[in-house]
């Protein structure tokens, strides 16, 4: 089973498969942005064999090949990323609510 | 003289490629084409009208006031708003009413404060974002033409400002990612800034316009700010530039558990059960360390609100990403 990264305030979660109905997300040209923090700083694979997909709202990734692939960061640094299909969990927390609180995207 | 229509997807693309945190203003040029776009559409031209320039949107109608212009509405006015209304459901015809779309235009919108909407300023913008497809409307836009209104006899042209945005997830519940959408959103300068006109500058983070303070002095701001902040946007938002631990600290809340693995400190105040009905609502807030130092080797601390049946640390962090049961948060690699 691949691992389970925490970079930041991403998570990637080992899945078993992109579930079937996700849709590709075209890459940025030769990266795959996962997400960008409160100062603009990407979370980004720039090789290739990485795919990313979405689903309502969410988001996954799949590594293809033999080789690990590296999660970047200017600020958290490098991650080997193994082969398989990811979940894709940006942090998040409780907003401020008088009875009846909600969820929001938590900064980086 | 009829102008070119301008293919919707082809005005998504243009606007697509321009700079808006600074954009180019070239005065000359944006009332050249605004004039052209104007002279296309008004059937009757009693008055060729003379063109002022304000240089931001603040205090709108005292300075035209003190150029001696009526900032109220005149019949002239009416002329020119009707021409355009006409002119736009023109368009809609021509473009088979396709939806037009542009995160940056509904953003734009949100700029105006209710002091100028009401002054007549974003009348632009409530006529419809499809006159963009003429093609000089479109130029004007391009050459840094932001709003523009009529008053007697003289058309008033500002300024496109520079905005900064943030793509933010729209608060659902139970959702860990939903909706995104472009806020307005800048913690280290105006998000939207008139370059020759200062005080028209607004500030904003996460879409929510704060005073100037929150962002320029964010050590200014005190407990009795947050406690008067007039809608929970604000106040959330004035915690967040406060420090929510720092926060939580003073209004008593108590370490209840630290997990060194995770980095990870639990704080609660509150959950009394007491014998004479003094109960208290329970709050939870995780401390989290980040665990890249910083280049002067200090950690940088994170605090999360997180929900009140949070019993450790370990369960609130999981939480924050998404995990109902703890153990289901244990990452091989963090950093």
């Amino acid at each position: 089973m691949a691992k389970q990264h925490r970079q930041g305030h991403i998570v990637l979660d080992p899945i078993a498969a992109i579930p079937k109905n996700a849709i590709p997300v075209p890459p940025v040209g030769t990266r795959v942005v996962i997400a960008t923090g409160e100062s603009g700083r990407e979370h980004l694979f720039k090789m290739g064999r990485v795919q990313a997909f979405q689903e309502d709202g969410d988001l996954f990734i799949e590594v293809t090949g033999d080789e690990p692939v590296y999660l970047e960061h200017p600020e958290h640094g490098q991650h080997e990323v193994e082969p398989g299909a990811y979940r894709v969990i940006e942090q998040r927390e409780m907003d401020i609510g008088f009875g009846n609180p909600e969820i929001r995207r938590s900064f980086d | 003289m009829a102008t070119r229509i301008v293919p919707i997807a082809e005005v998504t693309e243009r606007l697509g490629s321009l700079d808006m945190a600074n954009p180019s203003f070239r005065e000359t040029e944006a009332e050249q084409h605004f004039l052209q776009f104007f002279s296309s559409i008004r059937a009757s031209k009693p008055t060729a009208p003379s063109i002022v320039w304000l240089s931001g949107i603040y205090d709108t109608r005292n300075r035209l006031l003190d150029m001696g212009i009526s900032p109220d509405n005149t019949p002239w006015y009416q002329g020119p708003r009707n021409a355009i209304s006409n002119y736009h459901n023109g368009i809609v015809r021509a473009l088979h009413n396709l939806p037009f779309s542009s995160e940056y235009l509904t953003v734009l919108n949100n700029i105006s404060p209710v002091s100028a909407v009401s002054a007549g300023l974003a009348e632009y913008w409530r006529v419809n974002q499809m006159i963009l497809c003429d093609e000089n409307f479109l130029q004007a836009f391009e050459a840094g033409l932001g709003f523009f209104l009529f008053r007697q006899n003289t058309i008033v042209l500002i300024p496109r400002p520079g905005i900064l945005l943030r793509q933010e997830v729209m608060p659902q519940h139970g959702q860990t990612r939903a909706a995104t959408q472009r806020v307005l959103h800048s913690l280290r300068s105006p998000a939207v800034n008139f370059p020759q006109d200062p005080a028209s500058n607004q500030f904003w983070i996460r879409g929510v316009r704060v005073p100037r303070f929150v962002v320029e002095t964010p050590e200014r701001i005190t407990r009795a700010h947050i406690l008067a902040a007039r809608t929970r946007d604000l106040r959330q938002t004035l915690i967040d530039q406060y420090g929510l631990l720092r926060y939580s600290l003073e209004r008593g809340f108590k370490q209840v558990d630290h997990n060194e693995k995770f980095g990870a400190t639990l704080y609660v105040k509150g959950g009394n059960r007491g014998r004479y009905g003094n109960i208290t609502i329970r709050e939870c807030v995780v401390d989290l360390i980040n665990s890249t130092p910083e280049p002067d080797g200090t950690q940088r601390h994170f605090a999360r609100r997180v929900p009140s049946t949070m019993r450790n640390a370990h369960q609130a962090v999981a939480w924050t990403f998404g995990f109902d049961r703890a153990s289901d948060y244990h990452p091989d690699a963090q950093t």
